[in-house]
């Protein structure tokens, strides 16, 4: 999907405009996905035995382990849980997910995969065009919060689907909080045309 | 607040005591103005003449004195108000001079006889038959209109004060002097007939208990607000919580018990969040209808229990002082309100979810937001694109008036420099904080206005007046200085 992305990005290949009328699809940037090992774990024999591993329990009462392919890191609590983050489709995840379940398996503990389930997909994109955000704010008061001297962008609470957007003046979106793909494409299309609506004209 | 509480205490005793919600309240007002005027008779009544007879009439009285004292002394501890007993002694010698009134003085003689006579008899009677608390007020001495009841009713003389209390509800009539010369000759009158009408001794029993509670009660009241009003230049929270006071008293007994415990804690986190508005708002120096808007959108927040959590108390003050500062068109910088804060306890963390907790409170009354846009838009200086909402979202331009006279300025620079703000929001891409970006007009303005007049300000000066750090000046110039021509050309 990242190649894909990037072929979207460079004009190279066309995009489904069925699906995506506006031509453009967000790009996945983060996703969160949780697990069950289903088995107590020693978390300093695993800090002790791992690679690429820390465990600080007065600072934070799980391992933290990362992997290089797929680029993520993994939050292992003593009661089995885990939590993976930084993959960039879900795919990935579930196989970074797989990979950190081997290591502790081959580290003496019976872990299973139980329950696997994507928790959050962060996604981003840009417009290419400037916003005019106070416009915005007003005529979509009930879902915008913007307040320019706590966080230059507005917030966007999408109510279907259930999505925030952070939508910047420069034109770049981040959208977050879904749990399936299409959720974000379909915010994204859900708020284009608003932003075309209150694109800023440069003179 | 200790008066209060103290006050309501008595009375609660009061209440458990005789069983009766209504009456000793009634009574207690009475008494209050009874003994009132009784002093004023009292310190009249000192500076009359004297006259032969006088050392025999003091005499008389003081033994009609005693003689009530030591009756109401066992009443005193049969009610149990044992600590109120010296009160009570106090205010009873204070009311010897009364009983020797100039122009009554050769009736009063006669009657004091008499009634001597009589109250040995019955109190012979009394003793045999252990009624200690009839022989206060011996038998019925006369019929007269009761207000309370709405009819003729029997009526006992309390021969120390010359009050009538009614035996059916035990209210006190006879106030202030005039009414108590023909009670008193009323009484004379009827004692030369010895003509009563018969009573039921259960009845009398009761009336002579409620009388004597609500009495104590009354002596012991007068003193207590004498000090809060002594008090109340010293101390301001006393003179709120003798406020209060009343409107507990008028309620029925359970309701008494909840508005004690509901409306003087609103009232005073109220209070508290009113000084804190005004303290803030004298430090910023803010105009008086902004900080009554702020006491006012305080006022909503506390009834809508919207941020009832523990978090900080002053920085829900200056959201508050934020959002009426946006609502008057003249809007505050988050690190100003932050300074004004008692040691800058409220965090910009803080400040920003109060906000926006009031921002959705306040939208959702809609004829509070549509008065506020109206204000706002009446007072916006430059037209929005687009219907850009002027008082919602804060920008550059609301910082320009008070910056450009923090600065120095002139009214023609401040007029320049606001159509470069208008301009920019219209035209430009600039993402900074509106605040850094009104330092930056504000600097480039100074700079071209210096070069054509010969005055110049330093980059130091210009973040001395706005609060924004030359850092931040310098860049956002930088990034402003390619479109000079477009701002202010």
């Amino acid at each position: 999907m990242a190649a894909e992305a990037a072929a979207a990005l460079e004009g190279s290949e066309p995009v489904d405009l069925a699906k995506h009328p506006s031509g453009i699809i967000p790009t996945l940037q983060n996703i969160v996905s949780t697990v069950n090992l289903d088995c107590k774990l020693d978390l300093k024999a695993i800090a002790l035995q791992a690679r690429n591993a820390e465990y600080n329990p007065k600072r934070f009462a799980a391992v933290i382990m990362r992997i290089r392919e797929p680029k993520t890191t993994a939050l292992i609590f003593a009661s089995g849980k885990m939590v993976c983050t930084g993959a960039k489709s879900e795919q990935q995840s579930k196989l970074a997910a797989r990979k950190y379940a081997r290591i502790i398996q081959k580290l003496g503990f019976p872990a299973k995969f139980k329950d696997f389930k994507i928790q959050n997909i962060v996604g981003s994109c840009d417009v290419k065009f400037p916003i005019r955000l106070e416009g915005l704010a007003y005529s979509h008061g009930a879902f915008s919060s913007y307040e320019p001297e706590l966080f230059p962008g507005l917030i966007y609470r999408m109510k279907q689907p259930k999505i925030v957007l952070l939508i910047f003046v420069s034109g770049k979106i981040v959208l977050t909080g879904a749990k399936v793909r299409d959720e974000t494409y379909t915010a994204f299309e859900n708020i284009y045309p608003v932003l075309t609506e209150f694109r800023k004209v440069q003179q | 607040m200790l008066t209060c509480c103290a006050m309501v205490g008595t009375r609660g005793d009061t209440a458990a005591a005789s069983g009766e919600d209504v009456h000793p309240r009634m009574h207690l007002r009475l008494a209050i103005g009874n003994t009132k005027a009784s002093r004023d008779s009292a310190g009249r009544t000192v500076t009359g003449s004297r006259s032969a007879s006088h050392p025999t009439t003091q005499f008389d009285s003081d033994s009609i004195d005693r003689a009530s004292v030591s009756i109401r002394i066992r009443v005193n501890k049969a009610v149990d108000f044992s600590p109120l007993a010296s009160r009570y002694k106090r205010l009873s010698s204070t009311r010897t001079p009364h009983l020797i009134p100039s122009s009554l003085r050769s009736h009063q003689t006669k009657s004091a006889q008499t009634q001597r006579r009589t109250k040995k008899q019955e109190k012979n009677v009394r003793e045999e038959e252990e009624k200690k608390l009839e022989a206060m007020y011996g038998s019925p001495d006369g019929v007269r209109y009761c207000q309370q009841c709405e009819r003729t009713t029997s009526m006992v003389l309390d021969h120390d004060t010359g009050d009538a209390i009614c035996t059916e509800c035990a209210i006190v009539l006879g106030n202030g002097n005039d009414p108590r010369r023909p009670a008193v000759a009323s009484a004379a009158t009827k004692h030369g007939g010895a003509d009563a009408p018969a009573d039921d001794d259960p009845l009398l029993q009761g009336s002579d208990v409620v009388a004597a509670a609500a009495a104590e009660v009354a002596c012991s009241v007068a003193p207590t607000k004498l000090q809060a009003e002594g008090a109340a230049p010293a101390a301001p929270p006393r003179m709120r919580g003798a406020v209060v006071a009343p409107k507990v008293r008028g309620g029925g007994g359970g309701a008494v018990t909840k508005a004690r415990g509901g409306v003087p804690d609103t009232n005073k986190s109220l209070a508290e969040g009113f000084d804190a508005i005004d303290n803030m708002a004298s430090r910023l120096g803010l105009a008086g209808n902004v900080r009554d808007r702020g006491k006012d959108v305080l006022r909503k927040v506390e009834e809508a229990k919207v941020c009832a959590r523990g978090r900080s108390r002053d920085a829900l003050y200056a959201a508050c002082l934020h959002t009426a500062c946006r609502m008057e068109g003249a809007p505050r910088t988050l690190k100003e309100l932050i300074a004004a804060t008692p040691d800058a306890a409220a965090t910009k963390r803080n400040l920003g979810k109060f906000i926006h907790a009031i921002k959705r409170l306040l939208g959702s009354n809609d004829e509070e937001a549509e008065a506020g846009q109206d204000q706002a838009g009446s007072k916006a200086t430059n037209g929005c694109g687009g219907g850009g909402g002027a008082g919602a979202v804060v920008r550059a331009s609301n910082y320009l008036l008070r910056y450009g006279s923090a600065v120095g300025m002139s009214g023609q620079e401040v007029s320049a420099a606001q159509r470069a703000a208008s301009r920019l929001d219209e035209s430009l891409d600039v993402r900074r904080n509106p605040q850094s970006i009104a330092a930056a007009i504000i600097y480039m303005a100074v700079q071209r206005a210096g070069g054509g007049g010969g005055r110049s300000k330093s980059v130091r000066e210009v973040s001395a007046a706005t609060g924004v750090s030359e850092s931040t000046i310098k860049d956002a110039y930088k990034d402003l200085c390619q479109h000079a021509e477009v701002l202010f050309g």
